[in-house]
């Protein structure tokens, strides 16, 4: 028995997977991170798997954690950024010393895609030929009224910003910004230097030109699958078949095509696939913006729902539950702010570890969001009680929970339905976020539209989740006019 | 010793360090009307709410009915004293109807008793039926208080605690509602203790009084004896001076 166990386990594991492996692929959440992953699924779909698409996770290591957790089975990475974001190297070491790092976690990098899409600096071309600019080394002495402004994440990581400043002896720390806002920013002179990806389609569609890197600072970006080494090797042999067809020039060019030519990345996925004689009949592009708003409306109002709801059990049993104990309703309050305090785009990273991503960590942190406003008004509800009226109650003979049913909680009504009417908009708000972490939603289209610099994408995410918002308060309106008890609200001004 | 509605010895009742209720020995006689009187600060609503076990005395023996109190099922024993307070404490969610009948309801009555007693109370009270489905902020302050006692003798209660009732009214409604409170006591066989500031009231109202100062007992007994023979100069001083 003890032997036949394992074997009939692997057996019906073998079966499983032969019958229709399902992979998901995820991607980073800016627009050559869609197009490559997007060419990663159409391959799969191609060689006949199953593909779910979980794209615009929020940053390099959501995408990491999502894969080592087995909630995605393939994203598109950099060798540059395996090496210092993930592996914390501060050597460029070859891809076999990589995989070898890789290996004890579960990942492995496929062949690379042959370009390389490295970290430049880049400025209007007017600009820098008015300041004779022309190195980054140019920039670092001197011309300090020049607006440096980077990427989020490249101000974080140390071959970002920490370490090009000690190479070239930066003295300031510049400011933050969207990475898909940023071309705009320096188009509008809003900023006048930013880095960018060597391979954006934007470098000569805004006439910017690329400050050389005289002191080789940036490592190699080689951009290349990263699956889980438990991928069947008939998956990763099909992802693997593009390696080393795409050059630098070539990419530019995809990537300028969706940024600039108004063609969905799905689209010039499979150009890009044609391109190379692999033909694919994915190159969906849906004229109708309908499906995929009723899809993510339907998505967001999932998350809030059941996010809102647990927030309204779990707020309104546990305000029942302290109000008596000063202490304890003080603590627990206490508690719920110190979450609310924390940024929201933070909670979902810190759930990522517990939780994996998709909608359970999304739930979770929405959860916690509403809790709050819910809890607080519950406790103060309770305790803010008439004392005439408490103490009518407990001395004509009701007992405690005859006191809770029958005079507190219809007392505290309307203050509990003002709370859950502030942890619902909020929870609207905040679900659009969600999509960082491949929960889907209304910020989906918002995170895509960001990423490829697509503002008709971001208002289609924008504003119905305002609509949303606005519904939300007025079917409140109603909800209290229902719930509330008749002439309470006009009772408790009159006072006495 | 028999017919004690409300029996005291050496109780005595302290919030933190403070005792406000120091060695009371009380005797409620059964089925009359008792005033507690005394000055804000005396100790007569703590009095009162010890009888109903609202709190719970620090030192000595309280009997109610000729029981102790008991230690479980509290608010099923609450249920066979009436409560009435100054303001009324309505239930503002709640009508009039709703106000007077949720305790029998919740305690299990026929809805045939429930009605009966409904009707019965509020025509002594003389509550028009017009009122039955008003919210208790549309009524005067004469007419919660009407409700409020009626709410106290739903359950036919024995004993029957009042809480300065009249206190907030102006002298005409109070006045009514003296006349009203005859009108009650004359139907309905109920020992009251009423704890007023107002020492015209407990004449008007009670045939017997204790006169709380400082949270001791100055003196009590009948109305006349005290009259006749004050314990001492504040006693004597209540009945030509009232209160400030």
């Amino acid at each position: 028995m003890m032997r036949l166990l394992p074997m009939l386990f692997s057996l019906v594991c073998a079966v499983h997977a032969t019958a229709s492996e399902r992979i998901v692929v995820g991607s980073k959440s800016f627009n050559e991170g869609y197009l490559l992953s997007e060419v990663v699924a159409q391959l799969l779909e191609r060689a006949g798997f199953d593909v779910e698409r979980r794209f615009g996770l929020g940053g390099t290591l959501i995408c990491f954690d999502a894969l080592t957790h087995g909630d995605i089975d393939v994203y598109v990475e950099y060798t540059g950024t395996v090496a210092q974001a993930i592996l914390k190297l501060d050597t460029t070491p070859t891809v076999d010393e990589l995989n070898a790092s890789l290996a004890p976690r579960g990942v492995q990098l496929l062949r690379n895609f042959g370009f390389d899409n490295t970290y430049a600096f880049a400025m209007k071309e007017y600009l820098a030929r008015r300041l004779g600019v022309s190195t980054i080394s140019d920039i670092a002495n001197g011309h300090g009224d020049l607006r440096i402004v980077v990427s989020h994440e490249f101000l974080q990581r140390s071959d970002g910003w920490p370490g090009l400043a000690r190479a070239y002896g930066f003295a300031r720390t510049p400011g933050g910004i969207e990475h898909g806002l940023a071309y705009r920013a320096l188009d509008d002179g809003a900023i006048d230097v930013t880095d960018i990806y060597s391979t954006d389609g934007e470098v000569a569609r805004y006439g910017l030109v690329v400050l050389t890197d005289d002191r080789r600072f940036f490592p190699e970006y080689r951009a290349a699958p990263l699956v889980r080494s438990a991928l069947s090797q008939r998956a990763k042999d099909a992802i693997d078949s593009l390696a080393g067809t795409i050059t630098a020039g070539q990419m530019q060019a995809y990537n300028a095509r969706v940024t600039f030519g108004g063609v969905s990345y799905q689209q010039v996925a499979s150009e890009l696939l044609a391109d190379r004689g692999i033909r694919s009949d994915r190159g969906r592009t849906s004229g109708s913006i309908w499906p995929s708003l009723r899809h993510n409306t339907a998505v967001h109002l999932r998350l809030t729902t059941i996010a809102l709801s647990g927030a309204i059990l779990v707020g309104v049993l546990l305000g029942v539950a302290v109000y008596r104990s000063r202490w304890l309703s003080g603590t627990m309050v206490y508690v719920a702010g110190l979450l609310q305090t924390i940024p929201s785009i933070a909670l979902l990273g810190l759930l990522i570890p517990l939780l994996g991503i998709g909608t359970v960590p999304a739930i979770a942190a929405l959860f916690l969001y509403s809790l709050l406003p819910i809890l607080r008004n519950t406790v103060t509800a309770l305790t803010t009680m008439d004392p005439v009226v408490s103490r009518v109650a407990l001395a004509i003979g009701m007992s405690r929970s005859e006191q809770l049913r029958y005079v507190y909680l219809p007392l505290s009504m309307p203050a509990i339905v003002a709370g859950i009417r502030t942890a619902a908009v909020i929870s609207i708000g905040t679900a659009t976020l969600a999509a960082f972490i491949g929960a889907g939603g209304l910020g989906d289209p918002i995170v895509t539209g960001l990423a490829l610099n697509d503002p008709r994408l971001i208002l289609q995410g924008a504003v119905p989740a305002a609509l949303l918002a606005v519904l939300t308060e007025i079917s409140f309106e109603g909800i209290e006019r229902l719930v509330v008890p008749r002439h309470l609200a006009s009772a408790t001004h009159e006072g006495g | 010793m028999n017919g004690a509605a409300v029996e005291l010895v050496d109780v005595g009742k302290r919030f933190g360090a403070r005792w406000v209720l120091e060695s009371i020995d009380l005797r409620v006689p059964e089925g009359e009307t008792t005033a507690v009187v005394g000055e804000s600060g005396s100790g007569k609503s703590t009095l009162l709410q010890l009888i109903n076990a609202v709190y719970s005395a620090d030192r000595g023996a309280v009997r109610v009915l000729g029981e102790p109190i008991p230690t479980i099922d509290l608010h099923l024993w609450r249920r066979s004293i009436g409560y009435a307070i100054q303001g009324a404490g309505l239930f503002p969610h709640l009508d009039v109807r709703d106000n007077v009948t949720l305790l029998a309801r919740l305690a299990g009555r026929e809805p045939d008793f429930v009605e009966q007693r409904f009707r019965t109370l509020t025509e002594l009270m003389g509550l028009g039926r017009d009122l039955e489905r008003r919210f208790p902020h549309v009524l005067s302050g004469g007419e919660r208080q009407r409700v409020g006692l009626c709410r106290a003798l739903m359950l036919q209660p024995k004993l029957l605690l009042l809480d300065e009732p009249f206190s907030a009214l102006d002298p005409i409604v109070r006045r009514d509602l003296y006349g009203l409170f005859d009108r009650l006591r004359a139907r309905e066989s109920v020992s009251t203790v009423m704890v007023t500031h107002d020492p015209r009231e407990a004449l008007r109202l009670a045939r017997h009084v204790v006169v709380l100062r400082g949270g001791r007992v100055q003196q009590s007994g009948s109305i006349d004896a005290v009259l006749r023979e004050p314990a001492n100069e504040y006693v004597r001083s209540l009945w030509s001076d009232g209160f400030a």
